[in-house]
């Protein structure tokens, strides 16, 4: 189990309580987070489950594989910590990480 | 593809309980050919959200949004992968022990499942991705004024075949890179391909076709690359390597055909829709700010595409029994008709919440949608701003199909 947060373009924050081997999407999925759609269903094929993650926790993710980086350069919002939170796993290390969510999934 | 052009079944399989049985022939069910999308509906209404139909080599259909939703969210469960041996024409029962070597093809990435299908889809996302496409704007302005100058004069026209067919053959031969002489011949082609009528042979000749067409392009952006997609194609880096030239076949086959009969049929059906509701055409020529919405609900008013899955072991999928081997086909243009998530589903309404089913979801969710959605932005503002009020031919009503595809074989228009 981690705690995660998501925070909501606007602000609003949303605790979650993630289970150890799923993905950060799937726990936002699980809790109805808004603002992660995950079209694709978490095969870095959609770039619909864009967060940054917060500066503490950038060093002690995994760098994003070849398929990752490709598909946050199709993403909108972009920033240096932008990640497909479909790739990254939950470990209790993560326990406290926490997620920004771009003001949208597309270009809108 | 194999298992459409399969017989009906004498006998029911053990494993499926007789109140899920429903009698409907994905091709020719008389309902459907009457109108498509109302039969869909009626699905929802008629049948078991889950239901075992002995037509087509007996398969199981799945209509309503969650259950598929799962389904495609579970591909080490139902794969992709018979569909590799359907294109190349190898049998589906294969003999024990006997691994043919393939001849031919692999459709990539659409006869794939993960983790390979991640590698192989990774090159077509960032070239077909929307801030890569924003570019084509312009061209795809051109070409959809260029048919409208064809028919704009006339008062009339066979929307169909004169707007709907040119205009993604036209684009997918200037964005693979393709001589555009050769539209007709190209079209034909498409329309046998993906047609659930046409026999075996036929099918297999066309598909011998349109291959050839193909490796003459691959082959000349070998020796010298050009802006287009093959040439990006080529270059792409696969687990460390570059594609190979099978490979590259199997890619633009599959891009060929997803682009062709899909976007012109959405077309069809959304301008059918238009021609029968003049308030709507008239709020969206004095607003063309809706078009992008309107679009995404007549996307989901009128479905095109569904994709089969093979079951790959015994799983109960919302309390239905399968059996590792049975066959499953997920009617996405019936799961948009589902009022869980769409209330009232056969309305037309802006804003709806939920998305619709038609690009499906899971890894292989359309990797065309951002480019089939740019083309028809682009045309309905250029059709909706030049073409006076249109409405249908009342002579000439319009036919329908079945198959892969839902699908119209003619749209006379007047105005
Ligand atoms: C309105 C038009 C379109 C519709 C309704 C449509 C529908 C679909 C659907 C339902 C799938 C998923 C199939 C599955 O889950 O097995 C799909 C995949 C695909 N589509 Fe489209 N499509 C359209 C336009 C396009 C265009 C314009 C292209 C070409 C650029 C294209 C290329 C593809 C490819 C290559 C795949 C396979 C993706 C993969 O396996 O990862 N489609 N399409
Ligand atoms: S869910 Fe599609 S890329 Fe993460």
């Amino acid at each position: 189990m981690a705690k995660i947060t998501f925070i909501e373009a606007d602000g609003k924050e949303h605790q979650v309580e993630a289970q150890e081997g799923q993905s950060v999407m799937q726990a936002a999925m699980d809790n109805l987070v808004p603002g992660i759609v995950a079209e694709c269903g978490g095969f870095a094929s959609c770039a619909t489950c864009h967060g940054y993650v917060d500066e503490a926790w950038t060093t002690k993710l995994p760098a994003p594989d070849a398929a990752e980086e490709g598909m946050i350069s199709c993403a909108y919002h972009v920033q240096p910590n932008s990640r497909l939170t479909c790739q990254l796993k939950v470990t209790p290390a993560l326990d406290g990480l926490v997620v920004r969510l771009p003001v949208s999934q597309t270009s809108e | 593809m194999s298992a459409f052009s399969g017989q009906k079944l004498d006998k029911i399989p053990a494993h499926v309980p007789p109140e899920l049985v429903y009698e409907y022939d994905n091709a020719r069910d008389p309902r459907m050919l009457e109108d498509p999308h109302a039969r869909m509906r009626s699905l929802i209404l008629e049948a078991p959200p889950i239901f075992f139909s002995p037509f087509n080599g007996g398969m199981w259909f799945v209509t309503r949004k969650k259950a598929i939703v799962d389904i495609t969210m579970n591909p080490e469960v139902y794969s992709n992968g018979f569909l590799a041996a359907a294109a190349s024409g190898e049998h589906k029962e294969g003999h024990a022990g006997g691994h043919k070597e393939q001849q031919g093809f692999v459709m990539l990435p659409i006869a794939t499942d993960p983790p390979q299908h991640t590698a192989y889809r990774a090159p077509l996302n960032q070239p077909l991705a929307a801030k890569t496409l924003a570019g084509l704007e312009t061209a795809i302005r051109d070409m959809a004024n260029e048919l409208i100058d064809k028919v704009l004069a006339a008062g009339r026209c066979d929307f169909f075949s004169e707007v709907a067919e040119p205009l993604p053959v036209t684009l997918f031969m200037k964005l693979a890179g393709m001589p555009t002489d050769r539209l007709a011949e190209f079209r034909d082609l498409a329309t046998q391909a993906t047609s659930a009528t046409v026999d075996a042979a036929t099918r297999e000749m066309t598909f011998k076709r349109i291959a050839g067409i193909l490796a003459e392009v691959i082959k000349a952006r070998q020796e010298k690359r050009e802006d287009d997609l093959i040439s990006k194609l080529l270059d792409a880096n696969i687990q460390g390597r570059n594609p190979t030239f099978q490979e590259m076949l199997g890619y633009s086959i599959t891009l060929f055909l997803g682009g062709l009969e899909t976007v012109v049929n959405a077309l069809s059906f959304g301008v059918r829709h238009l021609a029968r509701e003049q308030e709507l055409q008239a709020k969206l020529r004095a607003e063309p700010g809706l078009i992008p919405g309107a679009i995404e609900e007549l996307l989901r008013l009128y479905g095109i595409a569904s994709t089969p899955r093979r079951v790959m072991r015994d799983e109960v999928c919302h309390g239905v029994q399968f059996k590792q081997g049975d066959m499953v086909l997920l009617l996405l243009p019936a799961a948009n008709y589902d009022d869980t998530a769409f209330p009232n589903p056969e309305q037309f309404i802006l804003g709806r919440k939920d998305p619709h089913q038609t690009f499906n979801t899971g890894p292989h969710r359309c990797v065309g949608l951002n480019l089939a959605r740019l083309e028809m932005k682009v045309f309905y503002e250029e059709w909706l701003k030049r073409v006076p009020p249109f409405r249908l031919d009342p002579q000439a009503p319009p036919k329908f199909m079945g198959g892969f595809n839902l699908a119209i074989t003619s749209l006379p228009l007047i105005w």
